[in-house]
């Protein structure tokens, strides 16, 4: 209801004022073209993020001062540490970088963001911005009409920066005429109650303009008109710097549990900072005055010396932080914790999927990845426990007949169980998830998409054809025929072994090991497929087994050998780190069916 | 001339299109020289028949890395010609 009438009310309201103050019009006119900058200018820069944006930002946040670097360094190009903190938690909710490395960019954004106040307040104020703005906004808009994609993200930026240029022009236009008609200074309020005051005041206009770099330029036009005292400039800066933490915790609404965490540690950081400055204001007054003077900024250039002021409190924000940030990340973990599973079995959830990652197409790669992996882990678990193994021997160097011999439980789990727990429900939203990601994607990204697929749906047969083999494994890995025990136990031994390649496969970082343990496997599934070696022959022509028997054991050789080739086809795609040289390498050198039984052959004679 | 066409003229012109391939070759030859080393091992472990049972397992390994090997120069070879 209350939303409802919110906005005719918002909107009446400004209605009237603009009639009875063009110079409010002005300004605000000069506030929402400035707004629609940022728009364009955002636009513009995900439109080059599909690739070049996050590769960057994936090798510049391996160590926590390349983090605090790239914050800041990205921040000063893009003019925007809300796209910047959005962009973060999507990595952070995508799982390809660690929270200590989100808070990182999130403070090196906090140093970018005081660049804005120096270019307002040594560049805008002082040329006649509007001049550039012009043609900015014409070629702008001739490259956004554009067929290109990278002609057309050019002209979104172009057009971004032509419409901060003449926000910044309007506003500056509508204060100057402000000060005929009425003195805003009058209204300003000195001491401490002013401080707090016009602090609340930053972070309301923060919040509704949704940019404390809007707002910054709004208090640096004012300021140079006069329309508000320095200290109260002060205080406004300090709130636009409180006020901006409501983007990134509006971003991580959708975010899962780590995007939530780096939003409250951007709160924390920005609150933290915010009291320091109010506290300290008048000590980092004086230091502003001794570094203006240093630097031979005018006593009276109050605007250059907001922008001293904001970059000297963000600083002294992040030197404090600093040493906490483990602090700060073990705080998040226990207060933000992830949220365990409810019944007896656990219906497991995607982890690394979310909806703020699907405008990215190589972060949507990386996420549909991890999550693949994570599918990979809850099958791994239930074929090894559906042959009634136990996971830890498996990825131990234990002897695989002393492993065979160790049951995981006395009765085998029921599959069918764990697969619509575990597996059903995260396969079926990496499938959706894909195909909306997929829309964005260019054609080399959607062929790697295309393979991921495939892995994924090795995992999920590999699960079913375990669960098939299951059936006869319970019958007759005790049965009184000894032949067929072994047989089975046979089979058994072999998957338990080509589960021990796999498991090295994922958790190896030798790629020689890698390629030679896929090679490994591909023989394997080939020798131990019991009808190509002859094994069932033997047991039907020498009368060891029952038609039925060998019915069973034929269709079983059947899902082993699926599951091996599943499984190996899935860690070809999956445990190779795709950017890498040798997964392009690994296409040519791998082994094919005539190499495996040229090597058999050999081994045969 | 299209942006595509720029592109390609320019990293034609630096050279730049070649830094993938000496990619390549370095990953191939860093791969190749961790399987001859592999190839040693497995051939001293043999020859001192340091477990008779795994004999078997020895020679199929060393088979698969001799194969890979084989394949691993072939490629090399190739991207050295390009």
């Amino acid at each position: 209801m209350l939303k409802n009438i919110f906005l005719p009310v918002i909107l009446s309201v400004l209605a009237y004022v603009f009639w009875i103050s063009p110079n409010f019009k002005e300004v605000s006119a000069g506030v929402a073209i400035f707004l629609f900058g940022m728009i364009a200018l955002e636009l513009g820069f995900k439109s080059f993020s599909g690739g070049m944006l996050e590769k960057i930002l994936k090798y510049s946040t391996d160590k926590l001062y390349k983090s605090i670097l790239f914050g800041a360094i990205s921040t000063t190009i893009m003019q925007s540490s809300s796209l910047v903190s959005i962009l973060t938690i999507s990595f952070l909710g995508a799982g390809l970088i660690g929270l200590a490395q989100g808070i990182g960019i999130i403070f090196g954004a906090n140093i970018g963001t005081t660049t804005g106040a120096w270019l307002v307040a040594g560049f805008g104020l002082r040329v006649d911005i509007a001049a550039y703005a012009m043609p900015m906004l014409v070629f702008g808009v001739v490259l956004i009409f554009q067929k290109s994609q990278t002609l057309k993200g050019f002209g979104y930026i172009l057009a971004g920066v032509g419409f901060l240029f003449l926000g910044i022009h309007y506003m500056k236009e509508g204060f100057e005429a402000f000060k005929n008609t009425i003195d805003l200074s009058t209204l300003s309020v000195s001491g401490l109650k002013g401080l707090f005051i016009f602090t609340g005041v930053g972070i309301v206009a923060t919040v509704v303009m949704q940019s404390s770099h809007a707002t910054l330029v709004l208090i640096i036009t004012a300021l140079a008109a006069g329309q508000i005292s320095y200290e109260n400039a002060l205080a406004l800066a300090i709130g636009a710097n409180v006020g901006t933490t409501i983007t990134a915790i509006v971003g991580a609404m959708s975010s899962n549990i780590e995007g939530k965490r780096l939003a409250a540690a951007h709160m924390i950081f920005n609150l933290v900072t915010g009291l320091i400055a109010i506290i300290f204001i008048y000590q980092i007054i004086s230091l502003v005055d001794f570094i203006a003077l240093e630097i031979g900024i005018a006593k009276e250039d109050y605007t250059l010396k907001l922008a001293i002021f904001h970059t000297i409190f963000n600083l002294i924000g992040i030197t404090m932080m600093l040493p906490f940030i483990n602090g700060l990340v073990r705080f998040l973990e226990r207060v933000l914790p992830l949220q365990e599973s409810e019944d007896e079995i656990g219906y497991d959830s995607v982890k690394y999927l979310n909806e703020s990652v699907l405008e990215l197409p190589e972060t949507a790669l990386g996420a549909i990845i991890r999550e693949t992996k994570h599918l990979y882990e809850n099958a791994f678990e239930i074929i090894v426990h559906g042959l009634n193994l136990r996971r830890r021997y498996i990825t131990s160097s234990m002897e695989l007949d002393e492993v065979i011999k160790k049951k995981h439980s006395k009765n085998y789990i029921n599959i069918e169980n764990f697969y619509h727990h575990k597996i059903k429900g995260i396969y079926g939203d990496i499938i959706d998830f894909s195909t909306r990601a997929q829309s964005n994607m260019s054609p080399e990204l959607i062929q790697e998409l295309y393979k991921i697929k495939l892995a994924n749906r090795d995992l999920v047969e590999a699960v079913k054809d375990t669960k098939h083999l299951q059936k006869n494994l319970i019958k007759y890995s005790q049965h009184q025929n000894q032949h067929i025990q072994d047989a089975y136990t046979s089979i058994t031994k072999g998957l338990a072994e080509l589960l021990r390649y796999i498991n090295i496969i994922s958790t190896t970082d030798e790629e020689d090991v890698i390629v030679l343990l896929l090679a490994k496997a591909k023989v394997h599934t080939q020798k131990n497929d019991i009808i190509s070696n002859g094994m069932l022959d033997n047991l039907i022509r020498k009368h060891l087994i029952t038609n039925e028997m060998a019915t069973s054991l034929m269709n079983d050789s059947s899902y082993t050998y699926n599951i091996s080739k599943n499984l190996t086809s899935m860690a070809e795609v999956l445990f190779i780190d795709r950017q890498s040289d040798i997964k392009s390498l690994h296409e040519d050198t791998v082994i094919s069916n005539s190499d495996v039984e040229t090597i058999l052959e050999k081994k045969d004679s | 001339m299209g942006i595509k066409k720029f592109i390609k003229s320019v990293t034609d012109y630096l050279g730049l299109d070649k830094l993938e391939e000496m990619g390549k070759k370095k990953s191939l030859k860093n791969i190749l020289s961790k399987l001859k080393t592999r190839r040693v091992k497995i051939l001293n472990s043999i020859k001192n028949r340091e477990d008779e049972s795994k004999c078997d397992e020895l020679q199929e390994e060393l088979d698969i890395v001799n194969l890979q090997l084989k394949k691993g120069k072939q490629i090399l070879n190739k991207l050295q010609k390009q």
